[in-house]
């Protein structure tokens, strides 16, 4: 990386001017190229509008539209932002923090590119050894064979013999005809002896056809004077015996040659290496028996059987015991009677042999019970129905395959080596493991000269997914198993690994997920992206990051109507002296937080024994009635405890996560996980239909007396389905118009002028307000003007109560930023509180401005205020500080954590000198402002 | 997070009503876009030391304050004065007030969605 002093001039700017979409105000500012820029603002306040919908799509848009009309019909075509212009615009590229990825074929080693490498390492460094003899396999061909006899024959006396082809002894007499034809007369039995073949009688060479071979050549083998005839004898026996020839010495020694890639010792043949055999995702590589998914699916008896307690006649048999099921339970009791098994004995008392008659039937024995194992492989061939497969996926386990043991390869694939490891072992180590290894693997001169360039790509590719903060992520973890701030730094390792220069990268808060330790890494990163000559725009709320950053543009000064207005551009300096400017607060430390007394613990939950992942028996107490945070480096095992083994265990899907014990569970009745992901994004959903409040505000309408004589009910006022809806559009307000090799267009239904309802309606008024002019109330607006409908106003509470009482009722959630989807999902735990609930949260932090961790820290308040426990996993240092309990895990992420490193208040952990999260707080990881 | 100017700290609930409002409204020809040509009748009542009840008429863009109640009013709202005053500082906001109860509304609450305009 260069020094920043040493870096050109910048080039230039890019020149937005009068930006408007979504909640924008004509937003005009400029972006130095070449420069690493921060989009700051609180939460929802139009940033990611800017960086992603303004900036990006315009530059996509105008990527997509300079290539021909034939290749943009295969490409995504995004909207035309509203802006009048923007100058100076380079190619874009996004890296968003979604993880999209479902498919489970996706891994680290695939999305990073870094399996790719290493199969290309093993195809052309790699040394395929003979499970069976230890040896490494050669490449046989006539001439190689030839020299490898000379040297080892040398001075003897040989014989060359061909397998006769396999057939059936009545062939007899035509194969001695053929063989004769050719000119073939002598054969050679087991003992090296010669038969004439026109001696032998066609029994007796039916007989013993498979023990004889045809003389190819009975030769001497002296120096180089043989080696022309050897040649053309080997070549000879190969095209004769397919491939195969065996030699037979004189004094009784005898190799078997194969022609092609084999074991010179005992001949077994191997594919020679290429790409392609090492990959799980290529029918040539991946694993016959599980098709390269590593695992199998099998009947899950366990939940077949939930309660051993229940008879057979009382529904032990859950798939059975349902209203779909009662068929197949009447032939299941009229077997049992069938064959004396007794459906009034719980099944826990029933004999093995009474459970496997349940399981396998008796069909093969000649009765009439298909057994549930029948009724699932019945379910199998009608696996085209959705119930079928809902049906089969609910009673269904995964085991590792029995084949390949979850490598998903071939076991050929296996057998190669590059510095004594297979391509297994290398897949299945974590990505920092890799660097190491590779940084020590030592190749032979002649391996080097093909592979060197090779291996050189691979180790940089390794270290700068490494430096993105993934080191503990192990090459064969599934990518739908990352986090959205995981998958993006993928992303970003991916860019880096590549040479693009000039390009745009805009980045939605790289830091998400990442200990304070690890930012300066990823700055790191961010700046060398930058130093290739690219202009880096990152959407982000880390004060470390945002302070970092060459050029900052403020948006706000609140969300949604509140915000959308440039508070301020420029320097850090700039930002950090507008006295108007939240972000600047944050910069200067003076943005007063509020402070949270401690609460005293009302119980405690104990963690005994958890090894999930890299957990290595972990032992923790949990207090209830109090904000717990769990911390540590990324891949430290936080999400492990908290996700796998606590909530696995009290759901009841205790393989999620396994321990030994949780001992005072009984203090907890339910547990409720929120969720990170966003919410539904479809364009027909908004807060209103989200939060249910639309079917209190329908009701009142269908309490109107217009209503009334028009005789319509509540549901005639939804946009989702017929009635007062518009038919034209279905209620969407707006119809895609295909342009086809052109952005599809999107136009107002022409019939309702975009309001989504009829105009009857539209008639229909409450107090002087039409249902479209109720969707357009915020929020805040409509638990005023809903007062005297509870139906209304509690189910808005909480979304209004976690700070969301700016978006409009009708604001379609797939507008939404991803902090505002995070606290929508807040929101529905919200409204449901309850006492003895633990509520468990991954990094709810995540998209929050600090205004808007205030707010977020006062819900939380609240549902320990009505008796609930909160137990979180977190990065953010202020909010850490501000928790009741701490539990730290590590000391570092994959195999290096799994362990406790430190427990106690907030306090205690800052005096911890083991600690990173310690450390941390006390400002030594330079993440103090965080 | 609004520009607009807060009444002082020690307003009283009358000057409040009767002078303050119909100045900020009169002084904010956005305040008066949004209000437009309607006419209402808010009576607002003060519990508490200090307190009291006071009319806000609306029409033609312009607003004007009493004092005692309304025989009619469109919208009748009943808080008190420490609410008042929270609200007033930018403390607590209006929903807030509104959802743990501590501001009563009865008439046409969707004059209560227009408040705003005219009070802060």
């Amino acid at each position: 990386m260069n020094a920043r002093g040493a870096r050109p001039e910048p080039a230039g700017f890019i020149a937005i001017e009068n930006a408007r979409s979504h909640n924008l105000r004509g937003v005009s500012c400029r972006i130095p190229l070449r420069q690493l820029t921060a989009v700051t603002g609180v939460s929802g306040s139009g940033k990611s509008t800017l960086a992603f919908d303004t900036l990006y799509a315009e530059g996509q848009r105008r990527y997509v539209a300079s290539l021909s009309t034939y290749a943009r019909q295969f490409l995504e075509r995004l909207p035309r932002p509203e802006v009048d212009s923007i100058g100076h615009l380079p190619p874009a590229i996004a890296i968003e923090q979604r993880n999209r990825v479902t498919n489970a074929r996706s891994t680290v080693g695939t999305a990073t590119e870094i399996l790719d490498l290493l199969r290309l390492l093993w195809a052309k460094a790699g040394e395929t050894r003979c499970p069976a003899c230890g040896v490494a396999a050669v490449h046989n061909d006539a001439e190689s064979v030839a020299a490898r006899l000379l040297a080892r024959f040398d001075g003897r006396r040989v014989s060359l013999g061909a397998p006769l082809p396999h057939g059936p002894k009545s062939a007899a007499g035509a194969l001695r005809d053929r063989l004769l034809a050719d000119g073939w007369t002598r054969l050679l039995d087991a003992k090296g002896e010669v038969v004439e073949l026109g001696e032998l009688t066609l029994r007796e060479l039916g007989r013993r056809r498979d023990g004889l071979l045809l003389l190819i050549d009975r030769l001497a083998l002296r120096g180089d004077g043989e080696r022309a005839r050897l040649v053309e004898s080997v070549a000879a026996a190969f095209a004769r015996g397919d491939g195969e020839a065996l030699l037979l010495a004189e004094d009784g020694e005898r190799v078997q040659l194969r022609e092609g890639f084999a074991c010179p010792g005992c001949g077994r043949r191997f594919a020679p290496p290429e790409p392609a055999r090492f990959s799980f995702n290529s029918p040539l590589g991946a694993c016959e028996t599980c098709q390269g998914f590593g695992r199998v699916a099998a009947l899950d008896l366990a939940r077949v059987v939930p309660d051993e307690h229940a008879t057979l006649a009382r529904g032990a048999i859950a798939p059975f015991a349902t209203p779909g099921g009662k068929a197949c339970q009447r032939d299941l009791v009229r077997g049992c009677k069938a064959a004396g098994v007794p459906t009034d004995v719980p099944w826990a008392q029933l004999t093995d042999a009474q459970r496997r008659f349940v399981v396998e039937g008796d069909e093969a024995e000649g009765g009439d019970w298909y057994g549930v194992r029948g009724f699932f492989d019945w379910l199998e061939g009608r696996r085209y129905k959705v119930q079928a497969r809902v049906l089969i996926a609910r009673y269904r386990r995964f085991d590792p395959c029995p084949a390949c043991h979850g490598v998903r390869l071939r076991a050929d694939a296996l057998s190669v080596y590059v510095g004594g490891i297979d391509v297994g072992a290398a897949s299945r180590m974590t990505i920092a493991a890799l660097r190491a290894w590779l940084g020590a693997l030592a190749l032979p001169p002649a391996e080097h000269a093909r592979s060197g360039r090779l291996l050189d790509a691979l180790r940089a590719r390794v270290a700068t997914a490494d430096d993105v903060g993934l080191g503990y992520l192990a090459l064969d973890r599934q990518m739908r198993t990352l986090s959205g701030g995981e998958a993006q730094r993928i992303q970003l390792a991916s860019a880096l690994g590549g040479t693009l220069t000039a390009a745009l990268y805009v980045l939605d808060e790289p830091s998400v997920g990442l200990h304070a330790r690890d930012v300066a890494r990823l700055l790191a990163v961010l700046r060398a992206i930058r130093d290739q000559g690219n202009t880096v725009v990152v959407v982000e709320h880390a004060p470390e990051i945002v302070a970092a950053a060459d050029h900052v543009i403020d948006l706000g000064p609140g969300a949604g109507r509140l915000g959308g207005r440039l508070v301020v551009e420029g320097t850090v300096d700039a930002v950090r002296r507008h006295p108007e400017s939240l972000t600047g607060r944050v910069l200067r430390g003076d943005f007063a937080t509020r402070p949270r007394p401690r609460r005293r613990a009302s119980g405690r939950l104990r963690v005994v024994g958890a090894r999930a992942h890299n957990l290595r028996d972990v032992t923790v107490e949990i207090p209830l009635g109090q904000l717990v945070c769990v911390t540590g480096v990324s891949g430290a095992g936080k999400s492990s405890l908290v996700r796998s083994v606590l909530v696995g265990q009290l759901t009841r899907d205790p393989d999620r996560g396994a321990c030994d014990a949780i001992e005072g569970a009984g203090a907890i009745d339910d547990v409720i996980v929120v969720d990170p992901t966003p919410p539904v994004r479809s364009p027909r959903s908004n807060p209103a239909t989200l939060s249910k409040a639309f079917d209190g505000i329908r009701k009142r309408f269908a309490a109107t007396r217009k209503a009334r004589e028009l005789g319509v009910d509540a549901g005639w006022f939804s946009f989702n389905r017929p009635g007062g809806r518009c038919e034209a559009c279905e209620g969407a307000g707006e119809v895609v118009v295909e342009m086809h090799f052109l952005e599809d267009l999107r136009v107002p239904c022409d019939a309702c002028g975009g309001s989504r309802y009829r105009p009857e309606a539209l008639r229909v008024r409450l107090a002087g307000r039409s249902i479209v002019d109720v969707l357009a109330l915020t929020l805040d607006e409509a638990v005023v003007a809903f007062a005297d409908e509870p139906l209304v106003v509690e189910r808005l509470r909480p979304y209004v109560r976690v700070g969301l009482g700016y978006l409009t009722l009708g604001q379609p959630l797939s507008t939404l930023s991803g902090g505002e989807s995070q606290r929508l999902r807040i929101a529905a735990a919200l409204a449901d509180e309850r006492p003895r609930t633990l509520y468990v949260m991954d990094e709810p932090t995540t998209g929050l401005h600090p205004a808007d961790v205030e707010v977020l820290l006062a819900c939380v308040d609240e549902l320990l205020d009505a008796g609930g426990s909160v137990v979180v996993v977190e990065h953010n240092l202020d909010w850490i500080r501000r928790s009741d309990w701490v539990i730290d895990l590590g000391p570092d992420g994959g195999p290096g954590g799994g362990r406790v490193v430190a427990v106690g208040t907030p306090a205690e952990i800052a005096r911890s000198r083991d600690s990173l999260t310690g450390a941390a707080l006390r400002g030594e990881l330079g993440g103090s402002a965080r | 997070m609004s520009s607009r100017a807060a009444p002082p700290d020690d307003i009283s609930p009358e000057s409040f009503f009767t002078n303050w409002v119909p100045a900020a409204v009169a002084s904010d020809p956005s305040r008066r876009d949004r209000l437009g040509a309607s006419a209402h009748d808010l009576e607002f009542t003060l519990e508490g030391e200090g307190g009291g009840v006071f009319g806000v008429h609306i029409a033609d863009g312009a607003v004007r304050g009493s004092v005692g109640a309304l025989e009619h009013a469109d919208l009748r709202v009943r808080l008190d004065v420490s609410t008042w005053r929270a609200l007033n500082r930018g403390e607590l906001s209006a929903p807030e007030a509104f959802l743990r109860r501590r501001v009563h509304l009865r008439g046409n609450l969707f004059l209560a969605v227009k408040l705003h305009v005219i009070l802060g």
